[in-house]
């Protein structure tokens, strides 16, 4: 499927940054009003070095921190106001899946699809889910604590996918992943894509982040210093793009810059 | 929402390690601990029987109500089973006679010292020292180790409230120890019904309170973990506060609380007031002896100038009156002393119960205390156990003397075993021995009757500790829900 260019201002976003800010009560500024949106079918993928933002900005997305200033927006709901109704529209995949260990992949699946309000599974349902993401058949009764990381990853991958839910967040999910898992990962996350998800992403793998996004952030210091379009990364060098920006060489133009 | 977190806590924890070894455990001891604590108390009943049996015997070879004597048996109660108390410590019987003190004598203890070595553990142990323990293994992670496998942050993306998560958490970690300790108490008590040992109803109201309060019990500790592992980020750091926790209130709390108690409120030791009535009873006899003295040097100065006749029949004259007078301040002299002795033990008495009631309170501050309190005034093993006891005995002195008085009355059998010195007017002796002496008819004599508690008493001794566990146990849990309501699940 052809994916459409981004971003397209006529759709109403899914997820939506509003000058999202957190200072943490020992001042420090973590976050400094951050705006972004990803649409459905899009993929926003924020880069930036350890401590740059990334994580903070997904914690305020699942209202695990509540903003000091600006808010997070799920399909139009601000996440700290109303938290369970913003939760029923994401799911989540965090940087290191682990799951319960003593839980076969199924019963993992399981329970996470049933508490994401998905009581509608039969276990054909999960190990189609579970071969989507690339686990063999033999994993699905197999017990978590015998699978690798990146079994655990794609086991996470697919709990994610069974929620159905309109928005994903994905923080750092790629990391550890060896290329030929990384490679199927990209390929999931682009036909969830185009189902029809919005999709946000933090990394700090400029690779990665240039093979799947439909538009990427490069965070530093806790401010999205600058934004590029797939189109507009086209004609640029992502590469030289981020470290000018880690390194404060970073200029405007070309697109929107800090906001 | 609330059924599916509390199946994902029992299947988690059923499906883990901890659960089978935890169960296994639990379920050798509780059983080891009946079986012994069943023999325990067959031994004590036997024991019980052979001494009843033994006095009864005796009383029915006199032949003679003058002079009974007899000995008071305690006979054991099946609670003791469930907590064995002071059960062990006090003695087995008292002496029954006119003169003698009531004391009960002869503890299991004293008579085996080797028992003292190795205390009887029962159920009571069971639940205030192991499975407490075991309730805190079971819950010291509930919460942070969820954050640190990640599975906290997972669940919490879902619209999942956090009031349902935490108690969704404290409900399976309940239903997962208490609901399997079922098993091996129902094995329990099919052991007791099945090795003969005799439950009457009140008995089955009894250790229907005793497995709640046990409940309640490791319900608190259930709580606790809880709340201790919604405070702290780590697992590692949670099981240290929460093992020094059990530790303060399961050994040390306790025993801090008597030794307070002791400083706070001091009462001398029985020793201590020995000596004291020993000191004023030597200075009185010695003031009696000076007087003695003092009289007997008047009486010699006022036969001064008189002949040997006149004086001897001056002493003749005045010989009953001075004994008389002798007589009577000897005994002022040793109602003094006795009643010195009883304005001492009472103060002792006074003394060492506010002692007590101070301990008690200030051991209550720990939930193993007030657990260990209100298990033993359900099996009615307290140490109250010794007052009741002494006081039925000593009622029952009362009866026994008042009927064998009777009964010598009515018998005409006042003098010892039928023998008999009559003194004549003409000063001749003429000594009586009686031929044929029947027995006495030894199975009118009125029996003890143990002190029974009606469970309106137990239940008013055990009020107050069951009340604080209650208490305890919900701040406990409001706890828990008020600090995961802010926990960083990051």
């Amino acid at each position: 499927m052809e994916h459409n260019s981004f971003p397209n201002t006529d759709i109403q976003p899914i997820l939506e940054a509003e000058n999202l800010s957190m200072r943490y009560e020992d001042g420090n500024l973590a976050l400094d009003h951050v705006n972004f949106k990803v649409g459905p079918g899009e993929i926003f993928v924020l880069l930036g070095a350890n401590g740059a933002g990334k994580t903070t900005t997904i914690n305020l997305f699942l209202n695990f921190i509540e903003p000091t200033d600006g808010q997070a927006l799920i399909d139009g709901i601000p996440t700290h106001k109303d938290p369970l109704a913003a939760k029923r529209k994401v799911a989540y995949v965090s940087e290191n899946v682990m799951l319960y260990p003593h839980f076969t992949a199924i019963q993992n699946a399981d329970y996470f699809a049933r508490i994401g309000g998905q009581n509608h599974y039969t276990e054909n349902d999960y190990r189609d889910v579970l071969r989507r993401v690339g686990l063999e058949d033999e994993a699905h009764h197999r017990k978590l604590k015998t699978f690798s990381k990146g079994m655990r990853q794609k086991c996470g991958i697919a709990i994610a996918i069974l929620k159905n839910a309109p928005a994903i967040l994905l923080d750092e999910p790629t990391s550890g992943l060896d290329p030929k898992a990384g490679h199927e990962f990209i390929n999931l996350l682009h036909s969830l894509r185009d189902e029809g998800k919005a999709i946000l992403m933090s990394t700090h793998d400029i690779f990665r982040a240039k093979t799947i996004a439909d538009e990427v952030g490069i965070m530093n210091k806790g401010i999205l210093v600058m934004k590029r379009t797939r189109e507009e990364l086209a004609n640029e060098n992502l590469e030289k793009l981020y470290i000018d920006y880690m390194t404060g060489n970073g200029t405007l133009g070309g697109g929107e810059d800090h906001d | 929402m609330f059924a599916i977190l509390i199946q994902k806590e029992l299947k988690h924890i059923l499906l883990g390690p901890k659960f089978i070894s935890t169960f296994l455990i639990c379920t050798v001891l509780i059983l080891l601990s009946t079986f012994i604590g069943v023999q325990d108390y067959k031994a004590a009943q036997s024991s019980y029987d052979a001494g009843t049996g033994l006095t009864n015997q005796r009383l029915s070879e006199k032949t003679s109500w003058s002079h009974m004597s007899s000995t008071v048996y305690r006979r054991p109660d099946p609670m003791r089973i469930f907590s064995i108390g002071i059960s062990n410590d006090l003695g087995r019987f008292s002496p029954l006679s006119e003169g003698e003190a009531i004391r009960l004598d002869h503890s299991v203890y004293s008579d085996n010292p080797i028992y003292a070595v190795f205390r009887f553990l029962d159920l009571g142990f069971i639940f205030q020292v192991v499975l407490s323990l075991f309730a805190i293994l079971f819950t010291f992670n509930a919460i942070n180790g969820e954050r640190e496998m990640g599975t906290l942050k997972l669940t919490l993306s879902n619209d999942v409230p956090r009031a349902q998560y935490v108690l969704a958490k404290f409900a399976g970690s309940w239903l997962s120890l208490i609901v399997p300790l079922f098993i091996p108490l129902l094995i329990s008590m099919l052991m007791i019904i099945a090795m003969g040992v005799p439950l009457a109803a009140v008995h089955w109201v009894k250790i229907g309170s005793f497995m709640g309060l046990s409940i309640l019990y490791l319900t608190f500790f259930i709580a606790t973990g809880i709340m201790v592992s919604g405070m702290t980020r780590n697992s590692s750091g949670s099981f240290l506060i929460l093992l020094i926790f059990w530790v303060s209130s399961v050994l040390i709390v306790p025993r801090v609380g008597m030794m307070l108690a002791a400083k706070i409120q001091p009462a001398p030791s029985i020793a201590e007031v020995d000596a004291q009535i020993d000191e004023y009873s030597k200075d009185r006899w010695n003031e009696y002896i000076a007087d003695i003295e003092e009289g007997f040097a008047v009486r010699q100065a006022a036969t001064e100038g008189m002949t040997d006749e006149e004086a001897q029949a001056y002493r003749d004259d005045n010989e009953w009156d001075w004994m008389e007078q002798g007589e009577k301040e000897r005994l002022a002299m040793q109602t003094d002393i006795q009643n010195y002795r009883e304005r001492l033990m009472e103060n002792l008495n006074g003394q060492k119960h506010k002692q007590e009631v101070l301990a008690m309170g200030l051991s209550r501050l720990s939930p193993a205390s007030a657990y260990m309190h209100a298990a033993m005034q359900i099996s009615g093993t307290h140490s109250d156990m010794k007052d009741r006891y002494e006081s039925a005995i000593r009622e029952y002195r009362t009866q026994f003397m008042n009927y064998t008085e009777e009964m010598k009355k009515k018998t005409g059998m006042d003098n010892i075993n039928g023998f008999s010195i009559a003194i004549s007017s003409d000063g001749t002796a003429e000594m009586s021995i009686p031929k044929d002496q029947k027995p006495i008819d030894a199975s009118s004599i009125p029996q003890f009757i143990d002190p029974e508690q009606d469970f309106s008493d137990v239940f008013n001794r055990s009020t107050i500790d069951i009340a604080l566990l209650l208490i305890f146990t919900a701040a406990v849990l409001i706890a828990a829900y008020a600090t995961f309501m802010r926990y960083d699940v990051r």
